[in-house]
């Protein structure tokens, strides 16, 4: 899977280059505007993070060029500004997803896994991990072929562990994904502890391993090396 | 004082001094010339008297005589009277009482013979003089008052006329309001000069503000990049397996710091957003299905404290605002109401004709109403809390009109708004 990544800040490329490298994507880099034109031109990529403040020229006109070249190329757009227009705008010129900095890593890697599948099979895939399988567009997990009842809630949190699987992912990386800005106003994430500890319960009870563990004070992590 | 009052009154200062000195001195000089022009009347009249003696036309003497006006008596020759005048009263039978008269004696040898001649005058007297002076003056001050006072009104009605449009333009000014007229130069230098002034000050003040709003506006966008940086690098951090734990857990608590400084700068953006008036368009907003978007948003918190949701009134209820803004601001509320409830509390919404009010049990205080909606403030010692929701919610309800306040009634908080057109 091959990735473009249109960021200007050093450090923030090395980052998600880093990341990304670990979860086996080959990525590229361009740091401006001209570049990133230039290898839109001449290569193929699954997916194009775009960050959309660039230095000669805006990211957004970009998306245009990507589209009228390829169009079944995915893009993320990532940005500082976290301005509805610019949302609404980036959507509209052909972008498939949004996302404000600052982010977590596992969120943005998890966007990309997700817009890779919907792009490449055609919205009928699955993903299947040792005797879990899941059809995410039919949300749907079975374990041993039988089908597990997850609330919206669990169902969403075992894609994020298993797009981040062997991760150490936070438990407001978690909160974050589950409810995005409406979690800033709470003190204590405790109710997130519920929703893991019921999901971990039905994956045991289906006869998987217990893949999710906890490190205390830290987060999760959805271990298949076990 | 008004300065139209307060010039007239050092008028008045002024002008009184300067009248009573010139009152006197005309006194003075008139008295000076009175008596000059009777002296040189009866000096006029000796020499005719002197013609008529030489003349020895009696008739006429005696005329003047019996009239009292000149007496005439021979003396011993060589007798010599000094000419010399002299002020005396002489009782006036036909007015009966005492009149002023000048007097003037000299001896005179006419015809080999010598004559005492006393010619006599009557002549105004002081009480007299000062009696006309005193109306003459009375008169001036009150011509000069009436004039003073009705010039001043034409030119407070005439020449003050732009300073006055100024002022009311000064009044009204508001550095927000994007149209910014400038005022008229005047035909009058002084306040031409000062509307000059003014208009290169307002244009100062408007050209701050909005780099004021631009910078704070570029502040924040410009520090979600290290933000971003930094959660980056905790991110990769964190999978280094060679970590022990406290490091791990040091690493948290910066990903935490640093969330809570981006919220705190979201929250920021988003005050300068709405103080800006960038949310521009504005929807007629059905206010129950908004409520219930919020509710299910946030239904996990709800639960989690288990909070009882009651639905108090449901009537059609539509606000005039941005969407955008109107759920952030009753989302705020509701958020407000769950993390400030009580285990087993409850949230009512009570939707009437013309208000809406959202009211949560909760700490059994009533809060200070004048310093909630102030910007971080905290209630309590919840360190997640940013303590700007309700200062967003303020900055939105006076943006589109919406009056909101709080009370706290029967054990439960209550936060009413309702929207005057």
């Amino acid at each position: 899977m091959k990735i473009l990544l249109v960021e200007d800040e050093l450090e923030m490329q090395k980052s998600i280059v880093r990341y990304l490298e670990l979860e086996k994507f080959k990525v590229e880099v361009a740091n401006n505007f001209e570049i990133a034109f230039e290898k839109i031109q001449l290569y193929e990529y699954d997916c194009i993070l775009l960050d959309i403040t660039l230095p000669k020229g805006n990211g957004l006109e970009l998306i245009a060029a990507i589209k009228a070249n390829k169009p079944e190329t995915g893009i993320i757009v990532i940005s500082a500004k976290n301005s509805f227009d610019d949302k609404i705008h980036g959507l509209n010129l052909g972008a498939d997803d949004y996302l404000p900095k600052p982010f977590y890593l596992p969120e943005l890697n998890a966007r990309i896994k997700a817009l890779i599948r919907r792009n490449t099979f055609d919205g009928v895939d699955v993903i299947t991990i040792n005797e879990i399988n899941i059809y995410p567009d039919e949300r749907k997990a079975l374990i041993h072929d039988l089908i597990i009842n997850l609330t919206a809630k669990e169902f969403d949190l075992l894609l994020y562990f298993i797009a981040n699987k062997n991760r150490v992912i936070q438990k407001s990386a978690l909160v974050e994904h589950l409810w995005g800005d409406n979690a800033d106003q709470f003190d204590n994430f405790d109710f997130i502890y519920n929703h893991i500890k019921n999901l971990r319960r039905k994956i045991i009870a289906a006869g998987s391993l217990d893949y999710i563990q906890s490190i205390y004070g830290i987060g999760y992590t959805f271990n298949t090396e076990i | 004082m008004k300065l139209l009052t307060k010039t007239s009154y050092y008028y008045i200062i002024y002008t009184i001094p300067v009248l009573i000195i010139t009152t006197v001195l005309f006194y003075f000089f008139l008295l000076n010339e009175i008596g000059e022009s009777n002296e040189s009347i009866l000096q006029q009249r000796v020499r005719v008297i002197q013609n008529y003696i030489k003349n020895e036309d009696d008739s006429i003497l005696t005329v003047l005589e019996s009239n009292n006006e000149v007496f005439v008596k021979e003396i011993e020759k060589n007798k010599i009277i000094t000419q010399e005048i002299k002020d005396t009263l002489i009782f006036s039978k036909h007015l009966q009482e005492d009149l002023a008269y000048k007097i003037l004696e000299v001896n005179s040898i006419i015809n080999g013979k010598n004559y005492k001649i006393k010619v006599l005058k009557s002549t105004i007297e002081f009480d007299e003089l000062m009696e006309v002076v005193l109306i003459v003056f009375a008169t001036i001050v009150f011509l000069l008052f009436s004039i003073i006072f009705f010039i001043n009104r034409k030119i407070s009605e005439k020449l003050w006329m732009s300073f006055w449009f100024t002022l009311d333009y000064t009044k009204k000014f508001n550095v927000t309001s994007s149209n910014s007229i400038k005022l008229e130069s005047s035909n009058i230098d002084e306040f031409n000069e000062l509307n000059t002034s003014i208009n290169q000050m307002t244009s100062k003040m408007i050209s701050d503000y909005h780099n004021q709003k631009k910078f704070t506006e570029n502040a924040s966008h410009e520090f979600q990049t290290p933000f971003a940086i930094i959660k980056g690098k905790i991110d990769l951090m964190l999978q280094n397996k060679n970590l022990d734990l406290d490091t791990l857990e040091g690493l948290i608590s910066v990903d935490d710091a640093i969330n809570r400084l981006s919220r705190i700068n979201k929250s920021l953006l988003l005050l300068s957003k709405i103080e800006n008036r960038q949310y521009s368009q504005s929807d007629n907003v059905l206010l129950l299905p908004l409520i219930e978007k919020c509710k299910a948003l946030n239904d996990d918190f709800i639960l989690d404290k288990s909070l009882k949701f009651i639905y108090e009134d449901t009537e059609e209820l539509y606000f005039n605002v941005n969407y955008e803004l109107c759920y952030i601001l009753f989302n705020n509320i509701m958020q407000n109401a769950i993390r400030h409830n009580v285990e087993n509390g409850t949230i009512t919404v009570l939707i009437k004709k013309n208000s809406i009010a959202i009211s949560n049990s909760g700490e059994l205080n009533p809060l200070n109403d004048k310093i909630i909606f102030e910007r971080f403030e905290k209630n309590g010692t919840n360190s997640h809390s940013v303590g700007l929701g309700l200062s967003i919610v303020k900055e939105i309800a006076e943006v589109y009109n919406i009056n909101i306040s709080y009370s706290y009634e029967n054990k439960l908080h209550v936060f009413t708004l309702n929207q005057f057109a």
